[in-house]
């Protein structure tokens, strides 16, 4: 792990060295130098710009967040192809609450009233940027980019905003155009020891000239050779390029675009049993040893560039037409090993577990097992991928494939590959259109209107990535070949296309797409008096979204190929608020929302992957929330008191899983699935003194899902419901989230432009994720409540509570004037945090119990609920993140 | 310094305060108590359970529908009903184990866990379920039947068993007993020909049929391979 180490007179002694006075060009090479190894401080100069502390602390805010770890939740978790590691909380803006909740508890992935990611909205430049798919935003289309996305106009929770109806956490617009960014250039590095570990950025940005112009651009490049986890890499780039004209007094045209091309070696998560027998909660599955050098089987890949064109209309004195429109394109994907006819080849498969032998096995030999343990835990190989052993088992596989490409006759002899490693690909299309009107009817009225039109069209496919020493691969399906040995149409994965030969790059397994549309319009009205603000607001909105198959699946051969029935929606939501103005110190506000929303597609279909089938009584989910608020905001003391209650209904989801007694995919789908979150808030910040503060934040809450869900069974390889069960998830927690989340911190502000915090976290509630399946009347059937053996399956695994302490530091200092650049002054700032400074390396940040359940079929059948124990990630231990930017 | 323990005591008795109210709110999961209720199953999935043999359909499942039968005029045996899940929807033939009760609009609830799904002459149908699996729920509704030609239905046949169809445009009606309802009357229109079959025991199978009727309404139930149609009284020709 790096370490820097700052002392102020001998690096003031080395800087004074470096920079013989008179020699202007030595100066600047020198202040490159230092501006490159970021070992330097100073005596503290005069700086004009009083906000440079806070921009400071921003600044490492992002680059903290920015570089917070991934972790692939399960084999099938494409997210957005590791582009999703940056929390939907980026700003929180001057709210003290928010602020905490934002970045003091995003270590173990705090979930601001436990919600879900789709319930937090970005704009950019005019244009939602939310997925239509999950509603999540893709943070990773412009990561790297910090510089640029810094104009953020952030609303929590109900409140009225300005550029859309909102999500019920929060919305964000981001203004990224030219002509909104500081006419400024700058340079930065940062080194951490987290996802990645070396950080490059360059911004210029011209500001708006007086003919009208601004242009911005920005680039950026992250890297690390191994991240914080073994077997983890990072190669991300990010490039931003933006021109705005003014035209006349009233129009302002912009036009913006961005990338963020990313590729990063992925951390999985893992059962406990190898994260022991490895010695490191940061024990990662996903990568072997090939030739010597750590090669990775899981490899976020991600490209989707952005263009949006904004157009502001300022229609008089008192009213503006904001326009954009937007499109993005690119694949995001992610590979995994994939086999045909052969053992699995994860290190961590349950049957390859020292405990499978001695306890689990249909015959248990502890002495064997005990053998493997030690085994195993002498010899890293036996804990990673064996790539060597794919690759013997390829080369010698020397096959015949009869009728090769559907061509009779045809026969195709070679080293057919038995293993392979697949990418799991998502092309995605969007184009959004927006459009939004403000205001003011009077002194007292705000009307806001705004209509869009999005459409999006992902492309979902597998691609051979690596044929890993083998010639050919052959796109069959196993699963059906082994079910249906007599059926020569069954095992195709293309009927249209049968027995093809696969070579590197060629796609194969499933393909198909996701069309998705929606259309919204809303409107909204602020009432402002003396005592009292009012507002009310409306939208409705129709969504549409089928399946296409691109192929004739040999076991759907009438429900897999072309399109799929179309499911169309439509929703309303209305939400008011109203805020009483006690002084103008004291505040007491109250919003309540009501609302419905259409479910996305991966909750509808039963498995895309196969065919069309969907859910049966595909409906809306509705939303109810109330939420109130006390703020006080006096000079020397901000206090925010809140509290909230929400109610999801008739939500819906689908679980996929392999499951061996099928040997096949088992897919349960879920409806009626009902949620309740109810809590309070509380953020202080107390100005002890002019240069003191205490911050001070605690989130605790109660998230339960609130209703029996029915479940419905079916597997790959059959149109046929195996069953239906009850799921008995009543009053369990929402998991993987802590509901009570505390903070407290000091923070000394420096008048010589530096500033130090410390701040102490305590975490606590926060649940497992649970399997359905054991909370069926099938799994409990033969235990008495309240035993530990029913407690055992049924009870839902509570994480111990933790605590964090983290440090942040920055000093802004503006060079003397001998170092102005084109008369404009220039500053180096710089930036430590150190996060988790206790390097508490206990905290499980979140896991899930397995799918798979073999629940007892008789009384006296044994409980295997370790069997297939639940999958864990942890927190990184004590990191840091540093950086030094050049501004001028 | 008074200041800052002042903020501190009220940090932390908010926080308490949070904290307890949180607590005070716990709630534990709620386990089962007993098997799972019977879940409602689609008609269409019902009939899609059956490969061809017979076999058991799974535990805790109910199937709901109104009767089209009429057991009052002896067209059917009287452990039998004909059960339609709603208007354009499936229908099944059940078996009791006994005589049932149940009449023409009767909305009935029937649990089918684990009960036999088989054919008999090439009628599917819920085989030996107890009389007490069935409940009623409501009295009085009715079925519109689905109105098509004669190739239609000999189109859909197998999908409309069970159901409720009307034939409007009939050319002629031969065969019978005599003339009368008893055994097989073929009813003819302009796209084909159908068999409506009456039992000798029906009350009305003495009964001269119209040869002139327009119309004619009944439920689709076959005979080996031989798709007919049974009517639940003489007026349902017209």
């Amino acid at each position: 792990m790096m370490c820097i180490v700052f002392s102020f007179d001998a690096l003031k002694s080395l800087y004074f060295a470096f920079l013989p006075k008179k020699l202007f060009t030595m100066r600047r090479l020198a202040l490159l130098a230092l501006f490159c190894i970021s070992l330097i401080n100073a005596n503290a100069q005069i700086d004009s710009t009083r906000n440079k502390d806070t921009i400071s602390v921003d600044e490492l805010k992002d680059g903290v967040l920015d570089n917070i770890p991934v972790v692939s939740v399960d084999d099938n978790d494409l997210g957005d192809g590791g582009s999703t590691n940056t929390s939907s909380l980026l700003t929180a803006g001057r709210d003290p609450f928010y602020s905490a909740a934002s970045f003091n508890f995003s270590a173990v992935r705090f979930r601001i009233r436990g919600y879900d990611n789709d319930h937090f909205s970005t704009f950019m430049n005019g244009i939602p940027m939310d997925n239509l798919d999950n509603g999540f935003t893709p943070f990773g289309l412009w990561g790297g980019l910090n510089d640029v996305m810094r104009n953020r106009d952030q609303s929590w929770g109900l409140r009225n905003t300005t550029f859309t109806f909102g999500d019920i956490g929060g919305n964000l617009q981001i203004d990224s155009r030219a002509s909104k960014q500081r006419a400024q250039t700058s340079f930065s590095y940062a080194s951490s020891n987290r996802n990645y570990n070396n950080r490059m950025m360059i911004t210029h940005s011209t500001g708006l000239s007086k003919n009208g112009w601004a242009f911005s651009f920005s680039g950026s490049r992250r890297w690390a050779g191994e991240g914080y986890v073994p077997g983890t890499y990072y190669n991300g780039w990010g490039y931003f390029a933006a021109v705005d004209k003014r035209i006349g007094q009233n129009h302002l045209l912009s036009l913006t675009t961005f990338g963020a091309p990313t590729e990063n070696g992925r951390q999985g998560s893992s059962v406990q049993e190898m994260i022991d027998l490895a010695g490191t909660n940061y024990y990662n599955p996903n990568w072997g040893y090939q030739n010597g050098v750590k090669r990775s089987a899981s490899i976020g890949r991600s490209h989707q560039p952005v263009v949006i064109l904004t157009h502001d209309y300022r229609l008089n004195n008192k009213s503006t037409l904001t326009t954009a429109a937007g499109i993005s394109f690119g694949d995001r994907s992610v590979t995994a090993l994939d086999w045909y006819n052969a053992p699995d080849p994860r290190p961590d498969y349950y049957r390859y577990l020292p405990s499978y032998t001695s306890t689990w096995a249909s015959t248990t030999d502890p002495n064997q097992g005990q053998l493997l343990y030690d085994r195993m835990k002498a010899d890293i190989n036996l804990r990673q991928i064996n790539w060597q052993r794919l690759y013997d088992v390829n080369r010698a596989n020397y096959a015949t494939v009869a009728n090769a490409n559907g061509i009779s006759g045809n026969n195709v002899s070679g080293r057919r590959s038995l293993y392979v490693l697949q990418d799991r690909i998502v092309n995605t299309q969007r184009f959004n259109f927006n459009t939004v009107l403000n205001t003011q009817f009077s002194d007292f009225i705000d009307f806001t209107a705004g209509l869009s039109h999005q459409i999006q069209r992902n492309h979902y496919y597998l691609r051979v990535d690596d044929l890993l020493g083998g010639d050919f691969f052959v796109n069959v399906n196993q699963f059906a070949e082994r079910d249906f040995p007599a059926d020569n149409g069954s095992n195709q994965f293309d009927l249209n296309n049968p027995n093809r030969i696969l070579q590197k790059g060629d796609k194969y397994g499933y393909d198909y797409n996701i069309n998705i549309t929606r259309s919204a319009a809303w409107a909204q009205g602020v009432f402002k008096f003396s005592k009292l603000d009012l507002f009310l607001a409306g939208t409705a909105s129709q969504t549409a979204f089928y399946r296409q198959g691109n192929t004739r699946h040999g076991l759907f051969p009438d429900n897999s190929f072309g399109k799929g029935t179309v499911n169309s929606f439509f929703n309303y939501g209305g939400k008011g608020g109203v805020t009483y103005k006690i002084d103008g110190r004291n505040y007491v506000s109250v919003n309540a929302s009501y609302q419905t929303r259409a479910p996305y597609f991966e909750n509808v279909y039963v498995s895309p992957r196969t065919r069309n089938a969907q859910q049966d009584n595909v409906t809306s989910e509705t939303i109810q929330t109330i939420e109130g608020s006390y703020v006080l905001n006096a000079p020397k003391l901000k206090v925010r008191l809140g509290g909230y209650y929400t109610r999801f209904m008739g939500a819906m989801d689908v679980m996929t899983f392999y499951h061996d007694a099928y040997q096949n995919f088992v897919n349960y789908s879920f409806s009626g699935i009902d949620k309740l979150h109810f809590g309070g808030e509380l953020g202080i910040e107390a100005k002890l003194s002019s240069t003191l503060t205490l911050n001070a934040a605690a989130a605790v809450g109660r998230y339960y899902y609130d209703s029996r869900q029915q479940a419905t069974i079916t597997v790959d390889n059959s149109a046929q419901v195996l069953g239906q069960q009850v799921i008995y998830a009543e009053n369990f927690r929402i998991p993987s989230t802590p509901m009570e989340a505390y903070s407290m911190g000091l923070s000394y502000r420096s008048p010589k432009f530096w500033f130090v915090s410390l701040t102490g976290n305590h975490f606590d509630q926060s649940y497992l994720s649970f399997n359905p399946v054991r909370r069926t009347w099938d799994a409990l059937k033969y235990l008495t409540p309240g035993t530990a053996d029913y407690n055992s399956v049924f009870g839902q695994t509570k994480f111990a509570a933790q605590q964090t302490l983290d440090f942040f530091g920055g000093y802004s200092w503006k060079l003397p004037k001998t170092y102005e650049i084109q008369g404009k002054s220039t500053f180096l700032v710089f930036n430590l945090g150190v996060n988790n400074m206790l390097n508490n390396q206990g905290i499980v940040t979140g896991g899930f119990e397995q799918l798979r359940y073999d629940q007892q079929l008789t009384t006296t059948d044994p409980l295997q609920v370790g069997k297939f124990p639940p999958r864990l990630f942890y927190a990184y231990g004590i990191n840091f993140f540093s950086s030094v930017t050049l501004r001028f | 310094m008074h200041t800052t323990r002042s903020n501190q005591s009220w940090i932390l008795g908010l926080a308490v305060l949070l904290s307890g109210l949180a607590t005070a709110c716990n709630k534990a999961p709620i386990g089962p108590t007993g098997p799972d209720p019977a879940l409602l199953l689609n008609t269409t999935e019902l009939r899609s359970l059956f490969t061809g043999a017979t076999s058991t359909l799974p535990n805790n499942r109910k199937i709901t529908g109104i009767v089209i039968s009429d057991r009052s005029t002896g067209n059917l045996n009287g452990q039998n009903i004909y059960l339609q899940q709603g208007n354009g929807k499936a229908g099944i033939c059940v078996r009791f184990t006994a005589a049932h009760a149940f009449n023409v609009g009767d909305s009935i609830d029937l649990e089918v866990s684990g009960q036999e799904l088989s054919e008999y002459r090439g009628l599917l149908q819920v085989n030996n379920v107890p009389l007490n699996y069935a409940s009623l729920v409501a009295s009085g509704k009715s079925i519109t039947p689905r109105v098509a030609t004669i190739a239609d239905i000999n189109t859909n046949y197998e999908a409309w068993e069970s159901t409720l169809v009307q034939i409007t445009g009939i050319t002629s009606m031969t065969g019978g007993t005599t003339g009368t309802w008893s055994g097989s009357v073929n009813v003819n229109d302009a796209t084909g020909s159908l068999i409506v079959y009456t039992s000798s025991f029906a009350g009305f199978a003495a009964t001269t049929y119209p040869v002139n009727a327009q119309r004619i309404t009944g439920y689709l139930s076959p005979f080996n391979t031989t798709k007919q149609m049974a009517i639940r009284s003489a007026a349902d020709a017209n």
